[in-house]
């Protein structure tokens, strides 16, 4: 955002430096805002629906073309009661704003029956807001539905997607292929950021020397039925420092090749599975912020259980981790190896879900199994907080605290947080603590 | 939010300041002075920031004449709320958009923050923010704005902010011939 010390636009409007004593504050009913200067009303009209930034101009005289100089463009064909108006308004607004500076441009489509034209125009629109140099393009398409079974979607193919600003690009619904996805990486070599929510993907590899941050997430996936992922996904992006994979759905495998510079790592899975809990984990060993997320069914969980015992991965810079259920299979085998490896965690946290299986399989119910345990307690002394998010009344959460204490030398605080739902972001705000 | 109040625990953090030069001590347009973590403003603040680093900032309170002590004490809270607070569910990555719009989203506390102020209050803070040049401030205020326009016609817009429709009829008229682009719909 422009920052510039304010100038008062209209006389004897109230303006920088006026006391908020109580002279203004009961007789101010002034006009604050067209006050403003334009940066800050920019910013604001920026922040409305296209149609709505354009209507500020009826204002008042101040307001009068505030909006053609407005730095980012939301336009949402649900405010339109038909395409063709649709399509009218955007071509209308890129004429009226000349050649003011871009930086932002967002697309929604929705559902309804399109003319033929429809895609190609908006491909049109893309090519025209990467010309004005926008550094933040989104392209998001409505969520496919039954009614739309031969729904066409969007082709990140189909944009010419060349652009030596482009800085974050968010996809929603987009058909992405092999093609495609080298062809961005390629063209777009400022690219840092990158979000495809719900894609189709048809793409198996990921290689960007320049991506800082990769999203892939399904989590509001509709119908599964129509999509799935049937490649897999290999990463490869040395500058990577920040990755979120959530519900990948089919049987996508994930694999990473280099992604050395990874600080926070977060990976939820519904399904799906890893080439080896070791390759993973060694590829995630520099991470200082951790999330391994999996439903209790993922296959992966068995072959993490087996593989981990054999990795020799250190997490030396690991100081946050989130785990779920799958870490307590057999005491607690999981978690206590990375707590083992783990040597400056500070931050612990376990989402335990409603079980699916036998509390048993986790955990042997005599409690006397981790004490009988040969291993030796060990240290984890940076560790200071444990919070354990869990169904109410569930009855692996004494045990769970039980083997902490056991096998920590220095047990840290726990919290327990009750957990409701069924989305691993769902938590009650009442806590209740457990201190040793 | 009580200016008595503000003062008071200025008065006290101050003392604790002289000890501790982990802040910095602000001092409003009336006299009054405030604390604030030294770190949360140079990474808020661009001005802060370079009046730090520039050696510019007194002990005794630096002077920020251009700013009022609410609005100055809603800026010292919002740092030191900043410095205090866990970026939500440790990963950068939790929030992802799906359908909203673009924008770089307050938090939850953030939105808290600005609800709770007047009118009156969140203009000067927005202008205070700009002074100072905090941008995230910027942004979070800026949103706030736009969310009390959202969904509004113009007359209800102008109702809410006080702005004086200055167009004749006539002007008014070309206006809506020039847009009927914009208003086809309507």
């Amino acid at each position: 955002m422009p920052l510039s010390v304010p100038e008062p636009h209209l006389e004897g409007q109230p303006t920088m430096g006026r006391s908020s004593g109580k002279s203004a504050k009961g007789t101010d009913l002034g006009d604050r805002i067209s006050g403003l200067p334009d940066e800050l009303l920019h910013s604001v009209i920026s922040l409305l629906p296209a149609k709505e930034a354009v209507c500020t101009s009826v204002l008042s005289l101040r307001w009068r073309n505030l909006w053609k100089s407005a730095p980012c463009l939301n336009v949402d064909a649900e405010d339109f009661t038909s395409q063709s108006s649709f399509i009218e308004f955007v071509n209308t607004m890129w004429l009226s704003r000349g050649g003011s500076r871009l930086e932002s441009f967002w697309l929604r489509a929705c559902p309804g029956i399109f003319l033929e034209n429809f895609r190609e125009t908006v491909y049109l629109w893309i090519g025209h807001a990467l010309r004005s140099n926008v550094e933040e393009l989104g392209v998001i398409d409505h969520d496919l539905n039954e009614f739309e079974y031969h729904h066409q979607l969007f082709h990140l193919g189909h944009c010419p997607l060349t652009s030596s600003c482009l800085k974050k690009l968010h996809l929603c619904y987009v058909n992405i292929d092999n093609h495609a996805i080298k062809n961005l990486f390629s063209g777009c070599p400022a690219l840092e950021n990158l979000e495809m929510i719900n894609c189709e993907i048809y793409a198996t590899e990921f290689s960007s020397a320049t991506l800082k941050s990769l999203s892939i997430d399904y989590a509001d996936f509709p119908h599964p039925v129509y999509y799935t992922i049937q490649e897999d996904i290999v990463i490869n992006m040395p500058s990577l420092a920040s990755l979120h994979i959530g519900g990948l759905l089919g049987i996508a495998m994930l694999s990473f090749v280099d992604v050395q510079s990874l600080i926070a790592a977060s990976i939820r899975l519904d399904r799906g599975t890893f080439t080896g809990a070791c390759s993973i984990l060694g590829a995630l060993s520099n991470v200082k912020k951790l999330e391994l997320l999996f439903r209790g069914d993922v296959e992966g969980e068995y072959s993490f259980q087996i593989d981990m015992q054999l990795c020799r991965v250190v997490f030396a810079n690991l100081t946050s981790l989130s785990l779920s259920d799958w870490c307590l299979y057999d005491n607690c085998k999981a978690l206590l190896f990375l707590l083992q490896h783990s040597p400056n965690l500070e931050d612990l946290t376990l989402k335990i879900r409603e079980f699916l299986f036998d509390t048993d399989e986790y955990l042997d119910m005599s409690c006397s199994a981790a004490a009988a345990d040969s291993a030796t307690p060990f240290s984890c002394e940076k560790l200071r907080k444990v919070e354990i998010i869990c169904p109410k009344g569930n009855k692996i959460v004494g045990m769970l605290v039980t083997i902490l204490l056991t096998k920590l030398m220095s047990p840290p605080e726990i919290i327990i947080k009750p957990f409701s739902g069924s989305s691993w972001d769902d938590s009650d705000d009442q806590r209740w603590t457990y201190y040793d | 939010m009580e200016v008595d109040k503000g003062k008071g625990e200025a008065e006290e953090t101050r003392k604790v300041a002289e000890a501790d030069r982990d802040t910095v001590t602000l001092k409003s347009s009336d006299g009054k002075l405030f604390e604030v973590s030294k770190e949360a403003a140079a990474r808020l603040s661009t001005v802060l920031a370079g009046m730090i680093a520039g050696g510019s900032i007194d002990d005794n309170g630096t002077d920020l004449k251009q700013i009022g002590s609410e609005a100055l004490e809603n800026v010292v809270d919002y740092c030191n709320k900043h410095a205090n607070s866990i970026p939500s569910a440790a990963l950068i990555s939790s929030s992802i958009s799906f359908n909203t719009a673009p924008f770089k989203e307050p938090e939850e506390w953030e939105r808290k923050f600005v609800d709770r102020l007047s009118h009156d209050a969140l203009f000067d803070l927005v202008e205070a923010a700009n002074f100072l040049g905090m941008e995230r401030l910027l942004d979070v205020t800026c949103h706030k704005i736009s969310e009390m326009m959202k969904g509004k016609s113009p007359d209800q817009i102008r109702e809410v902010f006080n702005i004086k429709n200055d167009y004749t009829k006539e002007e008014l008229e070309e206006i809506r011939q020039e847009l009927a682009w914009a208003f086809y719909d309507d």
